[in-house]
């Protein structure tokens, strides 16, 4: 192996951008993983039912009070104990999104809080059941509330994803690692490694700014979707002399 | 071989993790503290007049808030020798908790700054401050209040990125949780003892900080009357 690759070598090398591309799709199929159990927590702690609030409530606070790397840890080495047996890479996503999803459900149930309970009243007193109150109602209002800390938290998850190297997935930092370990001046290897993060969290912040800008000004609700919504919700409602 | 109830009561109890817990702990106030320093001063940089230290002080925190922690720990740990500086692991452990967090809060004070409505600044000019007074009697201030909650929360999750140093084996829980379970090969309990320390550390957190933002909320401060002007302004146009 070059003793020297320097930073242009390291930088220019196939397999720090192999490297990449797995801190990628992990970080956006783990953030997808918490986004969806954020969108099942987050509704449960507003349940009529007690034990349903409680289940949601102590997984927050267990999953939120202890580090990252604790948890991705033990699930890999207490899995198999329970006779669990999952390629890395599954226990990997499931500690990256498991732990996402506390935050994503504080983040969702904070949205949801954040509509006017009066729109709730309003649909309900238009005859909207329970679901079609959250799909046509709350939801559209509450994801307006949700796409900026989302977008943060996408930006978090690619710089979290190096903590699965210490499992052995081979994404940025576990590349580095081991192309490191061969030279004597890795302060090199490691600075390239910096810079393709940089990179990526770069672009995704200018994507962000961009998505943002345009729910700000209102664009993304209109067009097909919206004028689909209005369809479909005008005949669910029942408008009183409607039809006079 | 699921769970071992002694094992766990014996190592729960054991000066070891006790000690580690400690590490956690103080890793967490001192690098959070030298954090606030370093992310105030930078916060002002990104407000100053000049543009290169404008310039400077948002390439720190592009840099440290776009990289993983993980790398910069590295980066400093290998780095540093290769520029002529041996720090100890733990000197380079604070290093880079200071340096991330540092940035993180730069912004945080920085938003906060900003949010101090304009008119207050102009009433400090009006009044003949300068700069510098207006921005350590007036925006200040007024800006530490509402940036008291981010700081808790800033806590909160320091309290568990100190995980992160046990890559350069400085032994706080995560390390001696790790080591705990390449001398035992028992992972179940030792996680369990180093969740159980973590949980009580970020729960007994959360009620300080509750007990802060209480006292530092103005709607709700009754009793103990303050001054409503500092000593320092009310001497100011006094005639």
């Amino acid at each position: 192996m070059n003793p020297h690759p320097g930073f242009l070598g390291s930088l220019t090398s196939g397999s720090l951008w192999a490297a990449a591309w797995t801190t990628i799709w992990l970080a956006v199929v783990a953030q997808l993983l918490g986004l969806v159990i954020g969108l099942v927590m987050a509704p449960l702690r507003r349940s009529r039912l007690a034990p349903l609030r409680w289940v949601s409530a102590a997984y927050v606070w267990f999953f939120r009070g202890s580090p990252e790397l604790l948890q991705i840890l033990a699930w890999y080495s207490v899995l198999p104990l329970v006779g669990v047996d999952l390629p890395v890479i599954a226990v990997g996503i499931l500690g990256l999104g498991v732990n996402e999803g506390a935050r994503m459900t504080e983040i969702v149930r904070g949205a949801l809080s954040s509509v006017d309970s009066g729109q709730t009243d309003a649909a309900r007193v238009l005859g909207l059941g329970p679901w079609a109150t959250a799909r046509w109602v709350v939801l559209p209002q509450a994801a307006r509330l949700i796409i900026g800390p989302l977008g943060n938290q996408m930006n978090y998850m690619f710089k979290t994803t190096s903590l699965v190297a210490f499992i052995g997935i081979v994404e940025l930092l576990r590349e580095t690692q081991q192309a490191a370990q061969f030279t004597n001046a890795p302060l090199a290897v490691y600075l390239a490694t910096a810079t393709v993060y940089l990179a990526i969290t770069s672009v995704w912040g200018a994507l962000q700014r961009f998505v943002e800008q345009r729910v700000a000004a209102g664009k993304a609700a209109v067009g097909p979707g919206r004028v689909l919504a209005r369809r479909r919700l005008s005949g669910l409602i029942e408008i009183p002399g409607a039809h006079l | 071989m699921v769970w071992d109830w002694d094992l766990f009561v014996e190592q729960l109890t054991s000066t070891g993790f006790l000690e580690a817990a400690w590490t956690t702990v103080w890793l967490t106030v001192v690098a959070e503290g030298l954090a606030v320093a370093l992310g105030g001063v930078v916060a002002l940089g990104m407000l100053s007049t000049s543009r290169p230290v404008v310039a400077i002080s948002g390439l720190y925190v592009w840099i440290w808030r776009g990289t993983p922690i993980l790398v910069q720990l590295l980066v400093l740990y290998f780095g540093l020798p290769q520029i002529g500086i041996r720090p100890s692991v733990l000197q380079a452990a604070l290093l880079g908790l200071v340096l991330n967090e540092g940035a993180y809060i730069a912004v945080l004070l920085r938003a906060n700054l900003l949010a101090v409505p304009v008119g207050q600044s102009d009433a400090g000019r009006v009044l003949g401050l300068r700069r510098w007074q207006r921005i350590r009697l007036i925006l200040l201030p007024q800006a530490i209040r509402t940036f008291l909650p981010a700081l808790g929360n800033q806590v909160n999750s320091m309290i568990k990125t100190t995980s992160l140093v046990s890559v350069l084996s400085v032994q706080e829980l995560l390390a001696h949780t790790r080591d705990t379970v390449s001398e035992t090969y028992r992972p179940f309990e030792a996680f369990a003892v180093a969740t159980v320390y973590y949980l009580a550390i970020s729960s007994l957190w959360n009620l300080v900080q509750w007990a802060l933002e209480r006292r530092s909320d103005v709607t709700r401060r009754g009793g103990r009357r303050r001054p409503a002007v500092p000593a320092q302004l009310s001497r100011i146009g006094a005639p």
